[in-house]
């Protein structure tokens, strides 16, 4: 009940007293207002770098592993046989790794209604979803069903949206035709994420496109296994090898072990880590705001405490009175400095998108924001403890003596 | 039977510089129930310590003290907080109404402290603003009322649970001639109502002398019943 009371208390003080109070909910308001937008930027732009690194190198958790340049051979290097690709299904599964080939085809027109693009279509096979991180602005990714049935569905690059000038939804639906057989014409059942390097990658299941492709026009076929960034290397190596020994003069390079991936990978975790201490400034600021109102404001209700004491409250009930003032006016802050946090964030990414054209993708950290809301709480109750400490041990004559 | 109030050999000193200066010296006093006290005397002479002592809010000395019979000597923080909290009112010269309050709110603060029907207190507050004459102005804050419905708000506070004993200090000092005099009756008339013992201080023997049951002098620490008391 005397929680209850000292919660009523803080709601009445803060009706009461809205200068002071909305004050110290303020300086809360601007710590958490600040964090928010400082964490889910720093999110965003990582997602955002994660993405153009993925485009660019091939993801950090993905090797994709092509045939090197064959030493001695004037032809330079060919994809990768039908032959050595079984060998590396088999290796993988036995290695207990997800994985998935991709045939790149050259140079292929894609019709969207009557607009044509050129691009490559990209020849998936096995469970693609298991190795790819598909980021889907609409529709849905390739499944497992549409890879082994071999559907003529496709999933296609977000970076048509800007070419083309249309809506996601849009595209979904459209037929894509990658060649002048009916047989190769896709329906488009998903469109990714734009992505600023833009690729205008076409993904469909493999099967005769695949096959087909490698038979007539040698592209470039790559082989990627998922594994997690520490063992990559060691899985990557452990492949190399073994494939060497079972096919002599014919070597594997590995594309996802890109190392300028890894240092923007590195750089991004970096520029992530510097906005998370900016990020525990701001949360600092907002502690010393509560601390410093909370101590002008026992300084000022000197004759309230007399008087309440004088009526029967004790010490504890005073103590509870300003600590649960500080709480609730550090929760409210918090609350509040959340929600505008995002209104700024969500406003800034679609100003992004609309005026600049910058594809990004916000990326709303929740369990990060609520956490920062639990501290700035933790803070408000820690910033209120000692201003508490001191109202409950004031004098209560000298409180109560006229000035 | 029991008194309400019972002070035996009571004093309080001060450090003043090096040395102790006494304030109250041996005090005995023995008040019933339902009585009413004046007590006057010179500016500096103590009333105002010893109702904080009658009111648990300093502690003596030296001697003892029994607040319905019980020992406060022997009472913690907390316990001296709870026998204050239903035992004791205050009215005091200056109101001290919470500014951040209204009215009703003001009289109903004591509730905070108290564990029982708030309901039933709030019928009491609203009865009590009644009899003090404000039952139009219970959302009213504080700063929109005069000295005098100031002091009535405070005496409902004072009232609200029934106390055994009312400590006023000065309870009309700040208020005009006429409005002192009304004020008094309201608070005359509302403890009779109560039933407390009501313990008032003033230098104004001209205005509580002939209302009181017995009528106290301090001077210089020493509490003695005065010359030709009423009654
Ligand atoms: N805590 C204290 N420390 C030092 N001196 C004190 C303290 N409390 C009271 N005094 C002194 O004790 C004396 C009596 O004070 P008290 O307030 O009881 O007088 P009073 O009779 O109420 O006077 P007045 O009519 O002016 O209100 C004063 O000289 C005062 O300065
Ligand atoms: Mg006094």
């Amino acid at each position: 009940m005397t929680r209850l009371v000292s919660l009523r208390g803080a709601a009445l003080q803060l009706r009461a007293n809205p200068a002071r109070s909305s004050l110290t909910a303020f300086g809360v308001l601007i710590g958490v207002w600040l964090v928010t937008i400082i964490v889910t930027l720093g999110a965003t732009a990582q997602g955002f770098v994660a993405d153009e690194t993925h485009r660019s190198f091939g993801l950090s958790g993905v090797a994709a592993l092509t045939l090197g340049d064959t030493a001695g051979d004037p032809e330079g290097p060919r994809a990768l046989t039908a032959r050595e690709l079984n060998w590396l299904r088999r290796r993988a599964t036995e290695l207990g790794l997800p994985h998935a080939a991709e045939v790149t085809l050259a140079q292929t027109s894609l019709r969207l209604g009557d607009q044509v693009e050129f691009g490559s279509v990209v020849a998936v096979t096995d469970d693609i979803g298991a190795v790819r991180d598909f980021r889907l602005v609409a529709g849905r990714a390739l499944t497992h069903s549409d890879i082994s049935n071999n559907r003529r569905v496709a999933v296609v690059s977000g970076a048509l949206l800007r070419r083309l000038k249309v809506t996601p939804e849009s595209l979904l639906g459209a037929s894509a035709r990658s060649g002048p057989e009916p047989s190769d014409i896709y329906s488009v059942v998903g469109v990714l994420v734009p992505s600023l390097t833009g690729d205008n990658g076409l993904y469909v299941p493999n099967g005769s496109e695949a096959r087909r492709a490698q038979r007539d026009r040698p592209g470039e076929v790559e082989f990627l296994v998922n594994t997690s960034g520490a063992e990559q290397a060691a899985v990557v190596a452990l492949l190399q090898n073994e494939f060497a020994t079972a096919f002599p003069d014919r070597s594997l390079v590995a594309a996802g072990a890109d190392p300028a991936a890894r240092e923007v990978a590195r750089l991004s975790n970096a520029f992530v880590a510097v906005l998370a201490l900016l990020a525990a400034a701001a949360l600092v600021v907002g502690t010393l705001a509560i601390a410093s109102v909370m101590s002008i404001s026992v300084r000022q209700r000197e004759s309230e405490v007399g008087i309440r004491r004088a009526f029967g409250a004790r010490a504890s009930d005073i103590y509870k009175l300003f600590l649960a003032e500080a709480s609730f006016l550090a929760f409210t802050g918090g609350v509040c400095g959340v929600y505008l946090g995002l209104l700024v964030v969500v406003t800034a990414t679609r100003v992004a998108r609309i005026a600049f054209d910058v594809p990004i993708q916000l990326v709303i950290p929740a369990t990060v924001l609520w956490t920062a809301v639990v501290i700035t709480v933790a803070l408000g109750v820690v910033a209120g403890l000692l201003p508490a400490r001191t109202a409950a041990r004031l004098d209560v004559i000298a409180a109560l003596r006229d000035e | 039977m029991t008194a309400l109030v019972r002070l035996v050999g009571l004093s309080r000193s001060v450090p003043d510089g090096y040395v102790l200066r006494p304030i109250l010296r041996d005090v005995d006093l023995r008040l019933d129930y339902r009585t009413s006290v004046l007590i006057s005397g010179p500016s500096g002479s103590g009333k105002s310590t010893l109702l904080n002592i009658l009111g648990l809010l300093d502690r003596p000395s030296a001697g003892s003290y029994w607040l319905d019979g019980v020992d406060v000597a022997a009472l913690n923080d907390d316990e001296r907080s709870e026998l204050r909290g239903g035992v004791v009112g205050f009215v005091f010269q200056h109101f001290h109404l919470l500014p951040t309050l209204s009215v009703l709110e003001n009289v109903l603060m004591p509730s905070d402290y108290t564990v029982g029907r708030q309901s039933a207190l709030r019928d009491r507050a609203e009865d009590l603003l009644a009899i003090v004459g404000l039952a139009d102005r219970f959302e009213s804050k504080p700063m929109f009322l005069s000295g005098g419905e100031q002091q009535r708000v405070a005496i409902a506070r004072a009232l609200l649970r029934e106390p055994k004993l009312l400590l006023a200090d000065e309870p009309t000092g700040a208020l005009d001639g006429a409005t002192a005099e009304e004020v008094r009756g309201l608070l005359m008339a509302a403890v009779q109502e109560v039933g407390s013992t009501a313990v008032l201080v003033s230098h104004d023997v001209a205005r509580y002398g002939p209302v009181v049951d017995r009528h106290f002098t301090l001077v210089d620490g020493r509490l003695t019943p005065a010359e030709g008391v009423p009654r």
